[in-house]
């Protein structure tokens, strides 16, 4: 099978990469991404599944690695913003998201990867492991007890 | 599934909505590839068939070999078939060799700006090659590096512009190394050089102006990522400059490889390695291949071939090794190869397919105006290949022009807004040209590009035989002004302004005389021309905001609609706001409320600041409400 072209996939899943690191709760989704596609390319890998396994990865990885750097940062820094991303981004999402985005925010961050990774992404246990660097069954943990913050979140905002 | 994954769902794909793309992803992508340039694909299209086969041999051979000033001006002379000399050259001594390192700029046959070097080796044939310039928002980089192992100092060389007077090196450990700036005569830039021990490598470099000014850092992993993993030998040199070196991690055992620090590709060994796994980087062809391969004949597309000989692994690991000059810029995309064992038998054969195959055209292929006076024209197409989103795609592609390599941008609906245009950029004629262009909406009446010096250039649409959309564009001569930004006009709508995107924004603003305005929360702010605010939090640069077009003012950025354009720094939250705005109001998603106070602008831009900290607990993550206020504490507008 003929190898995929770095352009072709760059084209084909740019954007919903620097998606995916904007849900992780990457302060510049497309500075990650870039990053993961400049490594990417410094490689060749088997197939097309296999690079965007990589890619995926690579992405959890760079917004993991950014937000630990950010929390050190905001550690010498006393009143620490959660997020750093654009709050003109922020008043887009609608009124009807907005308790249920900003409890998926608190969620700790392997959290916060498994519910991204599984329900907007919709990969297989197999493949949010892969992502995540864990075992399949961390995932099923990560996911259930993240959905279960979720549950407990709402409930508190409701009363 | 219930209740609570229906609506997280649904959540997160309304906020996957708000995350944009910038046109000039794909070019910032390329420049933090490992260093590239066209080297002998010119240089090999302009050699007469005898040399060429000449050449073979020497390929063939890739040992060790005489290493003498000749040596280095046979380098030099290869390169510079198809280029020209911009400036003098520059001698450096290079503390990891003890021979001189030759750096200069060039134009290549586009009159593409370039940064070449010869690095002359003390135990090894000498290498060299040219990297390419960015073309946008770069004042100081890294372009390369001495440093190989057991070295016991490196040099790393980098590329600043020209208002730059002072470069020091970083390491990773915070030791600071002075750095060296050379102005070589005639050229378009600075070099900068930095010595620094080996077992110190550099994380960044600092930069101040001639004035003494700090202008902040630059890192260099666009340059060099760090090491993969643990180490499973000693690296290998292979000729070309190219060293080898093995690494276990979690992926399994991959093969790093890299020239002058920069990688030039990571290879995963195993079962599913490909017999062989060929790289092309700079002038360069390496790679990986199966342990019976001993030879490797390519062929690339503008007819250059090459033959490379291989080399068993030095660790054992039952491969071959392969590093030759000779590839040319852009052959790893299209290339054919034979790799042959040591009968002479073809074991192996592969080809690399035409990128543009998997972006097939809908409709006619487009040769954008303005462009092709020297080599190809840019061609513009409309794909509507990709993965299958349900929903109807337009995706604008081009290729040519001084860049061969595909770029695609789109994939989203029917385009309703200007977004971020795509940007080619001609070296010659000179003083070249810089073409932006992008897919139109059947609606649109107007695209105007508004220069720094306040002209407006109008864009012509379009539209192509049998294309999903028509296509607007505008090219403007280089020694022209600065592109600020545009205009666009829908049909029964009111005129649109869309400032650049401009990520150095606040870079720019630090060059400014001009005293910052200060504002409450430790904020002040600065409007940056052409087309930019930029905000302080604490003399730390924060996030900028869209700042006024040439003969326009910041209150043409805000209406009915955008009442508010706003950002957040590390304690505060600041922004402009309709004039008569008194007081601002921010309800943050979790309900803590803080307000702002507004004043008018000092610059007469008809708008009101505001800064404030941040209020203890608020997220401001997402779903916030903004009201603002007249003094009398009537609401004026809301956004949400």
């Amino acid at each position: 099978m003929a190898q995929p072209s770095f352009a072709e996939l760059f084209a084909a899943q740019y954007h919903s990469l620097v998606r995916l690191a904007g849900l992780l709760g990457a302060d510049d989704p497309e500075d990650i991404v870039q990053e993961a596609f400049a490594r990417l390319h410094s490689r060749r890998l088997r197939d097309d599944g296999a690079a965007m396994a990589y890619l995926r990865a690579t992405v959890c990885n760079l917004t993991r690695n950014r937000l630990r750097h950010l929390r050190l940062v905001r550690l010498r820094r006393p009143d620490p913003p959660e997020h750093v991303r654009s709050s003109e981004h922020a008043v887009l999402v609608s009124e009807e998201h907005r308790e249920l985005l900003a409890a998926v925010d608190r969620l700790p961050r392997r959290q916060r990867e498994a519910l991204v990774l599984r329900y907007w992404l919709e990969l297989s246990e197999r493949e949010i492991a892969d992502a995540m660097g864990v075992s399949p069954g961390s995932v099923k943990t990560h996911a259930s007890r993240g959905l279960a913050a979720l549950g407990r979140a709402l409930k508190e905002e409701d009363r | 599934m219930n209740d609570l994954e229906e609506r997280l769902r649904a959540a997160l794909d309304a906020r996957a909505q708000t995350f944009e793309t910038s046109p000039d992803a794909w070019l910032r992508v390329r420049e933090r590839r490992p260093r590239r340039y066209r080297a002998l694909r010119l240089a090999a299209a302009a050699l007469p068939v005898a040399l060429l086969a000449v050449f073979v041999p020497v390929l063939l051979g890739g040992g060790l070999g005489r290493n003498t000033a000749a040596d280095a001006d046979a380098i030099y002379q290869g390169l510079m078939r198809g280029r020209t000399a911009a400036g003098e050259q520059v001698t450096v001594d290079n503390p990891t060799e003890g021979k001189p390192l030759r750096l200069w700029f060039a134009k290549g046959r586009l009159g593409n700006p370039e940064l070449c070097y010869v690095v002359e080796r003390v135990d090894a044939e000498g290498y060299g090659g040219c990297s390419r310039m960015p073309t946008i928002g770069s004042d100081a980089w890294f372009a390369g590096s001495t440093v190989r192992d057991q070295a016991e100092s490196a040099l790393d060389w980098g590329v600043a512009v020209d208002d730059i007077g002072t470069v020091t090196g970083v390491a990773g450990d915070g030791q600071r190394f002075p750095g060296q700036l050379w102005r070589p005569a005639g050229a378009p830039y600075r070099i900068w050089t930095v010595t620094y021990p080996a077992r110190q490598p550099l994380s960044k470099i600092e930069i101040s102006d001639d004035r003494g000014r700090d202008l902040g850092e630059r890192s260099r992993d666009m340059f060099a990522a760090p090491q993969p993993g643990q180490a499973l030998g000693a690296a290998h040199d292979l000729p070309a400059g190219v060293t080898a070196r093995p690494f276990r991690t979690k992926e399994g055992t991959e093969l790093r490889l890299t020239r002058g620090g920069a990688e030039l590709g990571t290879v995963l060994l195993g079962q599913a390695m490909q017999p062989v796994d060929a790289r092309m980087r700079e002038n360069v062809i390496t790679g990986v291949a199966a342990g019976n391969v001993s030879r490797i004949a390519f062929s690339f597309e503008d007819g250059t071939t090459a033959q490379v000989g291989t080399r068993p692994d030095p660790w054992g690991l039952g491969i071959t090794l392969f590093a030759a000059e000779g590839a040319p810029d852009d052959g790893q995309e299209r290339h054919r190869l034979v790799a042959y064992d040591a009968s002479g038998a073809e074991v192996w054969r592969d080809e690399a397919k035409d990128p543009q195959e998997g972006m097939p055209p809908v409709g006619e292929v487009m040769s954008l105006p303005g462009t092709g006076a020297a080599g190809e024209p840019v061609r513009v197409w409309f794909t509507d290949a990709g993965p299958d989103t349900g929903r109807p795609r337009v995706t604008l592609c081009y290729s040519g022009g001084v860049d061969p390599d595909l770029s695609c941008i789109g994939g989203g609906r029917h385009p309703d807004h200007l977004g971020s245009p795509l940007r080619a950029v001609q070296y010659l004629p000179e003083p070249g040209t810089v073409s932006y262009f992008g897919a139109a909406g059947d609606d649109w009446e107007s695209v105007e590009a508004v220069l720094s010096d306040g002209r407006r250039l109008p864009a012509t649409f379009r539209r192509g035989t049998g294309t999903p959309a028509p296509i607007w564009y505008v090219t403007i001569p280089s020694s022209d002004a600065e592109v600020a930004g545009f205009t666009m006009k829908r049909k029964d709508r009111p005129l649109g302004l869309f400032p650049e995107t401009r990520k150095d924004c606040g870079q720019q603003a630090m060059r400014s005389d001009t005293p910052r305005h200060p504002l409450p929360a430790g904020v002040t702010a600065l409007v940056s021309e052409p087309n930019c605010l930029a905000f302080w939090e604490n003399d730390e640069l924060v996030m900028g905001l869209a700042g006024p077009l040439p003969g326009t003012r910041l209150s043409d950025l805000l209406s009915a609609e955008q009442p508010v354009r706003w950002g957040r720094g590390t304690h505060a939250w600041y922004g402009y706001a309709l004039a008569g705005t008194a007081r601002i109001e921010v309800t943050s998603s979790n309900g803590v409320t803080g307000t702002a106070q507004a004043a008018p602008d000092p610059w007469e831009q008809g708008v009101a600041l505001f800064a404030a900290p941040i209020p203890e607990g608020a997220d401001f993550s997402a779903g916030m409400v903004v009201k603002g206020f007249d003094a009398g504490g009537k609401q004026l507008w809301q956004q949400d």
